[in-house]
């Protein structure tokens, strides 16, 4: 049993991470692959914040989940901020510049978590020994993560069945005609951005505080971070639902490998492969024009417009 | 104190769209040169000059794609010049491109419910609130609208790449005119139509001058088209005007000939 709910509680976190990248690469067409660092940005969030709320007592007062809820979205704040800042140099450049400018990201992070005593250095951020070997009062469970889960998607389909989300997707397909008809890019690229990232944070602090509670730098390397990308290429870009399925196979598909002795060491090798084919025979995914998602969200939004 | 700069401001004379004498240089090469144009209400001009001359470069200028090296451009007496594109367009002025740029992946309808949408400056945080819904139900009657007045209803759930030529072209009118221009810059409208479609086109384009309170400035290298439609045409050649008038005086102008044809 808690080998799947783990599976589970890995595949909710996955979903989350596609589908906010998605909405960043697919959507808007900002090509980020510093995704990760978000993600890693939150995690660290959760872990202080939370051994914060252990030492000064704030867990006394205030019920567990209230402060692990604060917590979540204080750290998804954190990570949005920090996109916020980064939007600045980095949404100036375009297509394969803002890619590279971006694959800096992940690196530059895991390097300074790295030299920073404070959270700990190479050895990672511990929240289990920092409070003395003990177990903080809150962490996530399955219902958190789905919880989370369902926010996510709620949200980033409410934008993009919007008007106002439609904007997104005109950037993507052409910044130019986008501005002639009176669309503040950079306005909205930013707004992608952060919202993206916000939701990349969301989903590190309950990565973190499910069942490890320790954050460590060498688990944010790029090649981690490329696997989200790869969800969301191997479900379609711009696709919600191809997300989705991409996070539940990938997580699925590596967990497998995981357990055959003797393949885990070849996970990289999986994630190239994989890339290479998609590339080769489904440039635009696995397509799923069939099944669209935002066609039955119309049908059951119908009276919503 | 009113400065001297502002008292020729007060005075001046301003019309709908007034252009003043706009330079763009690039690196040292003059596209456009000391070029000036007044457009009233409601009036169509027409721009013509002969390949290269630099009509294209006076929309991109207007428009706020590039900046101008001098000069001055004002809307409604208000000054427009080197202000970001996005910003001119709410202000006025909308254009079409002459290598069609509409949103590829998305379908008519929302193309030109984007033209729409994005006239509103509304908030992220009003994404969330009641009022949404009522605007999202003004927008979409609003975009059936244009839908019908452009003939492209039945196709609104097309991707606008399956359209043909000619019903690309006219989506990315509907769209430009969505986002309510008090004046419209047109670039080649009939450029790789049909006779039947330029025809079309040019009963569309004196529809719209009689039911929509706008101005529109034409490019287009098709004389007939711009002849019939055009009370005034501007001739462009190396980034100067050369000639100014009525279809006749353009016709029979020496320098114009010479611009098309060549020094005889």
């Amino acid at each position: 049993m808690i080998f799947l709910e783990n599976i589970l509680v890995n595949i909710g976190i996955m979903i989350i991470l596609a589908v906010s990248l998605n909405f960043i690469v697919g959507i808007t067409g900002i090509l980020s692959l510093g995704h990760y660092a978000f993600f890693g940005i939150g995690g660290y969030s959760g872990l202080i914040l939370s051994y914060y709320a252990h030492i000064l007592g704030i867990v006394n007062y205030i019920p567990g989940f209230i402060v692990f809820f604060l917590i979540i979205i204080i750290s998804g704040f954190i990570a949005g901020f920090f996109s916020f800042i980064l939007s600045f140099p980095v949404l100036r450049l375009k297509g394969d510049y803002l890619a590279v400018a971006t694959l800096g990201f992940n690196e530059v992070f895991k390097v300074l978590m790295e030299n920073f005593e404070f959270v700990g250095g190479a050895k990672g951020y511990s929240l289990y020994i920092r409070l003395g070997n003990k177990e903080p009062l809150f962490s996530t469970n399955i219902v958190w993560v789905y919880i989370f889960v369902v926010f996510t998607l709620l949200f980033i389909l409410k934008i993009m069945r919007s008007s106002y989300g439609l904007k997104f997707f005109a950037i993507r397909d052409d910044e130019l005609a986008s501005e002639s008809i009176g669309i503040d890019i950079s306005k909205y690229k930013t707004l992608s951005f952060v919202i993206g990232s916000t939701f990349a944070g969301f989903a590190g602090v309950l990565f973190v505080m499910y069942d490890r509670f320790y954050a460590i730098p060498k688990d944010l390397s790029f090649l981690e971070g490329i696997l989200v990308l790869l969800m969301i290429v191997f479900g379609g870009l711009g696709s919600v639902l191809g997300s989705i399925i991409g996070a539940v196979s990938l997580t699925l598909l590596l967990q497998i490998i995981k357990i055959i002795p003797g393949v885990s060491s070849f996970q990289v090798l999986f994630y190239s492969v994989t890339l290479i084919f998609i590339m080769i025979f489904r440039p635009l995914g696995i397509g799923i024009k069939d099944f669209d998602l935002n066609k039955i969200l119309n049908k059951v939004f119908k009276k919503e417009i | 104190m009113i400065t001297q700069d502002e008292v020729k401001i007060l005075k001046k004379d301003f019309k709908l769209l007034n252009v003043e004498e706009i330079t763009v240089s690039f690196d040292g090469l003059k596209a456009v040169d000391s070029f000036s144009i007044d457009v009233s209400h409601r009036e169509i001009v027409g721009l013509i000059g002969p390949n290269g001359a630099g009509k294209t470069t006076v929309f991109n200028v207007v428009t706020g794609f590039y900046k101008p090296t001098k000069g001055k451009i004002y809307l409604e007496g208000k000054d427009i010049t080197g202000l970001e594109p996005y910003k001119i367009n709410m202000t006025g002025v909308s254009r079409t491109f002459q290598n069609i740029r509409l949103f590829l992946s998305l379908t008519v309808y929302d193309n030109v419910r984007l033209g729409l949408a994005s006239r509103k400056g509304e908030r992220f945080s009003k994404l969330f609130s009641k009022k949404n819904r009522y605007y999202e139900e003004e927008i979409r009657s609003k975009t059936e609208e244009f839908l019908k007045i452009f003939d492209l209803y039945d196709d609104k759930d097309k991707i606008s790449i399956s359209l043909p030529y000619g019903k690309q072209r006219k989506l990315e009118i509907a769209r430009a005119l969505a986002t309510e221009p008090k004046i419209l810059l047109l670039d080649e409208p009939a450029a790789g139509m049909n006779e039947k479609e330029t025809n079309e086109l040019m009963e569309l384009i004196k529809w719209i001058m009689d039911n929509f309170d706008i101005s529109i400035i034409l490019i287009e290298h098709d004389m007939k088209f711009i002849m019939n439609l055009c009370p005034r045409i501007v001739v462009l050649d190396y980034g100067k005007i050369i000639a100014e008038g009525t279809p006749e005086d353009i016709r029979n102008n020496k320098k114009v000939i010479e611009a098309y044809l060549g020094e005889a």
